[in-house]
């Protein structure tokens, strides 16, 4: 019953498929569109200029983006996500072998080399990787129905930390730390121990503390995390504190109701840098001020609850678990892209799903949310 | 299945309650931020996006009493670098480039006017920040501007910008008084601090003259204009209703009048160049090298100052935008005699006989004269040019005999029949010797310097220009003060009777200044009135509405005794009036007066002429004098009111008669006949030039449409480069020569309404 629901032969396939499209969560779709559609409009107000032409270049990419996205999405989602237990390891083994090669082929930009560059287009193999990872580790902890051992929790942890190692040495702090999000959920999702979760805590404490003292993190890695945690500029994080004031000024410039759409280059988030991607935010919160930010972070709300709503009823352990990575990770970025813009978290790259330009954290949004809809189509079967 | 185990469920359900947690922060800190903080952000918001931009405001102008524009502003073109963009262009390995560039620019700008070295230019450029626009020239001509802007890729940073400098229409004309202003320096920067007319690190200010002392009214109120820029400083718009206009200045007028001040100037170099002309009489003798003065002239009734010169001089122009450093080298420097003191207030000098009259004062009043040994006021006594002070008149520190000074063959000046009003008149030393010694061993022994004071030497004036000296009037306390403190430069204390003696006849180390004595002998004219003399009359705003106002300052009403006053005004007369008719014994001012055939019947003069003696140095020639005075053996005369009091020293320079007296002769000569010539700005001279060439021309073309066509095209070719050179006389221009560069001066000045030409 379970095995071919998607793609089942010609005999049920019209009446069955039909069924399906009813049953798609038509509040996360609706909210997954809406902050998209937000999201052009901001992408295009910090990126048209101020000259008497606008530059529609961004716009124009990400919108392309975004429909790319809307279908793979749709495909996503008429794969039966269980066959996908089976792929796993196939993409698994996929994404490691791509993440080596962009460290090796891949272009730099930012200072991180983990770019492809095809055609005109960046593509970053680790946004993928993260839709991958989450498969895999979902497939792991669906081996054995008990609850994992120790040596499962490693084995597992070993599997998020292979690409993870790889994605730090790009290097891509703010990536990593999103793996580290939405494996720490599927962890706990899936059943691990309260002693094993204690005691990996710990331990990811202890490495914290060997990373900043043994230098593994570059300087800049470092400064952000200092500046936050001092909150005391020196003569080596200023540069982090401009940014984080600046992008605290021109949120709070947006008041109650924002300064308008469109004319930012005029505005205070115009001294922000990455306004167009992990500094989206500011744009939003200067422009639409509480009242837009709101919608969106409400926004946001909906999409990580019927995310929730979904893992809850999901068929079967797998597509909880699905689920759980797909919220831990939605909620990661969105929390931390949002809390950094306001000054509640410290500066790392991480793009604010759906919203900040960039074709692979777009894709790959639509992507997960490709999966939750697909787990949720199938949750009567 | 998993279906049937709880522990996913529960702990998405935990997960769940995390998600909503974190999402009410999220939406907790953008209430506080954008709602609750909003005051403070808004603050920090136009903080981050506005820039202000200072807008410098004119200064104000110095005018003179009738008016006339002494110094004004310009707007003239300025070359700056942009350091950034200079800096991009020579890293360190274009050296070479680098200095030609250099090079090439300090040709050019010299070429245009404002003689530059390569090594100032380079300098200019090393010093400042890497930030900074740097001013390399002000006020270049159009030629360069126009080759400049040509040239962008030649000079890359080099900007033409334009500014607003000090003009000065009457050229050097009462420099010292004007003075001139400068960038701020830092004691200047931390001393206006608090000043409302706020000062930026690269503002002028006033360094000397009217400009220093009236800077709080000159210097305008800067404005701001606040424009919105991008995180590129790329200016959106300026936000119009934060605009504050910057406020003009004050106009400062003085009681200068130009005119007299040109004549006085004139004068004052006429004498100088005319005593170096002298012949020593012995070949010891110092040189006359009559290198400096001053010149005072005073109302005697108001206390204002109506001209007031100094030599030698400077030009205030050469300190716009900046003097050189080799510029300001030479006028500092020894040879120079300083140029840029103001010697009517800083030069203090040895009055010698021109302060006969306050000792005569201070022996009247006091009650000496009669008594002891010294004759009554109208005694008369053979003066034999010599005056021995005996052993028991504390003849102690070495000179015990005095003498008169000699004449033109070294014989010592005698004269019969010398009572107190001849011995002004001739200047008898004997006369005042014995004045000397006997208030030196009288009890009341201060009543020399007590008179000195009291017609206000030995301090300042008050008058409105800063740096005023004091003088110096010396007296027992001071000499043994002076002692005490510093043994060496001073090794006797005790004050003798020939210190007194000294004093008497002006000498010693009695210093006063040229604006005391013209102050001093006004306060004797006007019956006692002793005045703060005023340089400055008004301030006035922008509208024409005065700001503050300066009436005669009397500092003091001095009771002068008549018995004391009208005797030494008499014999004051007759320096420039009495002769002898049988011995041709005449006042020591009467030949240069008689020169200039001085309608003294018409125009009393009070004078005193002062030879004072200089260590070392030739004699300082002085002369003071005040009219018109009424002269009782002039009965039409009797109610002259003396409106005019001027004084004269030239270092240096020999007889006070015979060198300073002339100065005042021709000046007063010139003031009261209603003579004194009219001065007239560079502009409307280089106008008149340029209309007078303009017709020589058109008559020349005239005059060859006959046939010898090649005086027709000379003369239209040095017409036109007599409007090039300013105020170069016609005269001249027709006979300059065709190797002139073809000028290119677009801009004939032209006359005004009411201006005409000398």
């Amino acid at each position: 019953m379970t095995a071919l629901a998607g793609f089942g032969p010609a005999r049920r396939s019209s009446s069955s498929q039909t069924s399906l499209v009813w049953r798609v969560d038509v509040t996360l779709l609706v909210a997954t569109l809406a902050v998209t559609g937000l999201g052009l409009l901001m992408v295009y107000s910090a990126t048209r200029g101020t000259g008497s032409v606008p530059n529609k270049s961004f716009l124009d990419r990400q919108m392309t983006f975004a429909f790319v996205g809307v279908g793979l999405m749709a495909v996503t989602m008429l794969i039966d996500y269980r066959r996908l237990r089976e792929l796993a390891a196939l993409a698994y083994a996929a994404t490691i072998v791509v993440l080596l090669a962009v460290l090796v082929l891949g272009v730099r930009v930012n200072g991180a080399r983990a770019w492809f560059r095809i055609g005109p287009f960046q593509l970053q193999p680790s946004e993928f990787g993260k839709i991958a990872v989450i498969v895999a580790l979902a497939a792991f902890f669906t081996i054995d129905r008990a609850t994992p051992t120790a040596r499962q929790v490693l084995l597992g942890l070993a599997l998020a930390g292979v690409p993870s190692a790889i994605i730090m040495l790009q290097p891509d702090l703010g990536t990593v730390l999103v793996y580290t999000a939405f494996t720490t959920v599927i962890l706990t999702v899936a059943g691990v121990r309260p002693r094993h979760l204690l005691l990996l805590a710990l331990v990811v404490v202890a490495a914290s503390a060997a990373t900043l003292q043994l230098g593994v993190l570059s300087e800049y890695q470092v400064d952000r995390l200092t500046a936050f945690v001092d909150q005391k500029p020196t003569k080596e994080n200023v540069g982090v504190f401009e940014q984080q004031r600046n992008a605290q000024t021109a949120i709070g410039n947006g008041g109650m109701l924002g300064t308008g759409l469109f004319d930012g280059d005029q505005k205070n988030s115009a001294l922000v840098s990455q306004k167009q991607t992990d500094f989206i935010f500011t744009v939003v919160g200067e422009e639409l001020g509480f009242a837009g930010s709101a919608v969106l972070v409400a926004l946001y709300g909906i999409i990580v609850l019927r995310i929730w709503r979904v893992g809850a009823t999901a068929p079967d352990l797998f597509g909880t678990l699905i689920c759980a990575g797909v919220l831990g990770m939605t909620m990661f970025q969105v929390f931390e892209s949002i809390g950094m813009s306001t000054g509640i978290m410290p500066i790392t790259g991480i793009p604010l799903p759906f919203v900040s330009y960039g074709g692979s954290s777009i894709l790959a949004s639509f992507l997960s949310v490709g999966l939750v809809e697909n787990v949720h189509m199938r949750r009567f079967q | 299945m998993a279906m049937t185990d709880d522990a996913p469920r529960f702990r998405l359900r935990i997960i769940g309650v995390i998600s909503i947690s974190l999402f009410v922060a999220l939406v907790a800190r953008l209430w506080y931020l954008q709602v609750l903080n909003t005051a403070e952000s808004e603050q920090l918001a136009s903080a981050n996006i506005e820039r202000e931009v200072r807008d410098p405001a004119p200064r104000g102008r110095i005018l003179d009493v009738n008016g006339n524009i002494l110094v004004d502003n310009k707007v003239v073109n300025v070359v700056k670098v942009d350091k950034p963009v200079w800096d991009a262009a020579f890293p360190k390995a274009k050296r070479a480039e680098r200095i030609a560039t250099i090079t090439k620019l300090a040709i050019e700008i010299s070429r245009s006017g404002r003689l530059t070295k390569v090594a100032e230019l380079a300098k200019a450029i090393d010093n400042a920040s890497s930030i900074q626009e740097v001013t390399l020239a002000v006020d270049v001509d159009r030629d360069l501007v126009l080759y400049l802007g040509e040239r962008p890729e030649e000079f890359p940073g080099v900007t033409i910008d334009q500014a607003l400098v000090r003009d000065y229409p009457f050229g050097d004309l009462a420099a010292h008084v004007l003075g001139y202003v400068g960038r701020i320096n830092s004691s200047e920067f931390a001393s206006v601090k608090d000043s409302p007319k706020t000062y930026a690190p690269d503002d002028e200010i006033g360094k000397t003259g009217i400009e220093k002392i009236f800077e709080d009214e000159l210097r305008g109120t800067p404005g701001t204009s606040v424009f919105q820029v991008t995180s590129s400083e790329r200016v959106i718009r300026e936000i119009t209703e934060r605009r504050v206009d910057p406020k003009p200045g004050h106009d400062v007028w003085l009681t200068i009048d130009i005119n007299l001040q040109q004549l006085t100037e004139q004068e004052l170099v006429d004498a100088l160049v005319q005593a170096r002309t002298q012949n020593k009489r012995n070949d010891t003798d110092p040189d006359i090298t009559a290198p400096a003065g001053a010149a005072v002239v005073l109302d005697p009734q108001t206390g204002a100052v109506r001209a007031m010169a100094s030599y030698p001089t400077y030009s205030p122009k050469d300190f716009v935008g900046g003097i050189s450093q080799s510029k300001y080298d030479t006028l500092t420097s020894p040879g120079s005699y300083s140029p840029l003191t103001n010697r009517a207030t800083e030069g203090q000098y040895a009055p010698g006989s021109t302060f006969k009259p306050f000792t005569a004062y201070g022996a009247i009043d006091k009650g000496f004269m009669g008594t002891g040994r010294l004759p009554t006021v109208d005694g008369r006594a053979f003066d034999d040019g010599v005056f021995n002070l005996a052993k028991f008149d504390r003849c102690t520190s070495g000179k015990c005999e005095f003498t008169n000074s000699r004449d033109g063959t070294g014989k010592i000046v005698t004269s019969p029949d010398v009572d107190l009003r001849k011995s002004l008149t001739v200047s008898s030393d004997t006369y005042y010797y014995r004045i000397g010694a006997e208030i030196g061993l009288s009890k009341n022994d201060r009543a020399i310097q007590t008179s000195a004071e009291t017609f206000g030497l030995g301090r300042v004036t008050g008058v409105q220009l800063p740096s005023e000296a004091s003088g110096l009037i010396p007296d027992k306390d001071l000499k043994k003060q002076r002692n005490k403190a510093n043994p060496t430069a001073f090794p006797f204390g005790d004050w003798t009777t020939g210190d007194n003696i000294n004093l008497a006849v002006g000498q010693g180390d009695v210093l006063v200044t040229p604006l005391q004595l013209a102050n001093a002998y006004a306060t004797l004219a006007n019956g006692g009135h002793l005045f703060a003399p005023n340089i400055a009359s008004q301030v006035k705003a922008l509208d024409g509405s005065v700001v503050r106002e300066f009436a005669p300052r009397e500092l003091e009403t001095i009771n002068l005794n008549p018995a004391a006053r009208e005797p030494i005004i008499e014999g004051l007369l007759g320096v420039t009036s009495w002769r002898d008719p049988v011995t041709d014994e005449r006042g020591t001012g009467y030949k240069a007066f008689n020169d200039v055939r001085f309608d003294l019947n018409k125009w009393p003069i009070a004078s005193k002429t002062g030879t004072a003696e200089v260590d070392k140095k030739a004699d300082t020639a002085l002369f003071i004098a005040f009219g018109p005075v009424p002269d009782p053996a002039k009965p039409n005369t009797a109610n002259a009111v003396p409106t005019y009091a001027m004084a004269v020293v030239l270092e240096q320079s020999g007889f006070g008669g015979a060198n300073a007296a002339p100065v005042v002769a021709d000046t007063l000569n010139k003031v009261f006949n209603g003579r004194v010539p009219k001065a007239f700005s560079d502009r409307v001279l280089a106008a008149c030039a340029a209309r007078t060439s303009a017709q020589i021309a058109a008559a020349a073309a005239r005059g060859t449409t006959g046939g010898t066509g090649s005086t027709g095209t000379t003369g239209a070719k040095s017409a036109l480069g007599a409007t090039g050179a300013k105020a170069t006389p016609p005269a001249t221009s027709t006979t300059s020569t065709t190797t002139t560069p073809p000028v290119t001066t677009t801009r004939v000045p032209l006359l005004r309404e009411g201006e005409s030409c000398p």
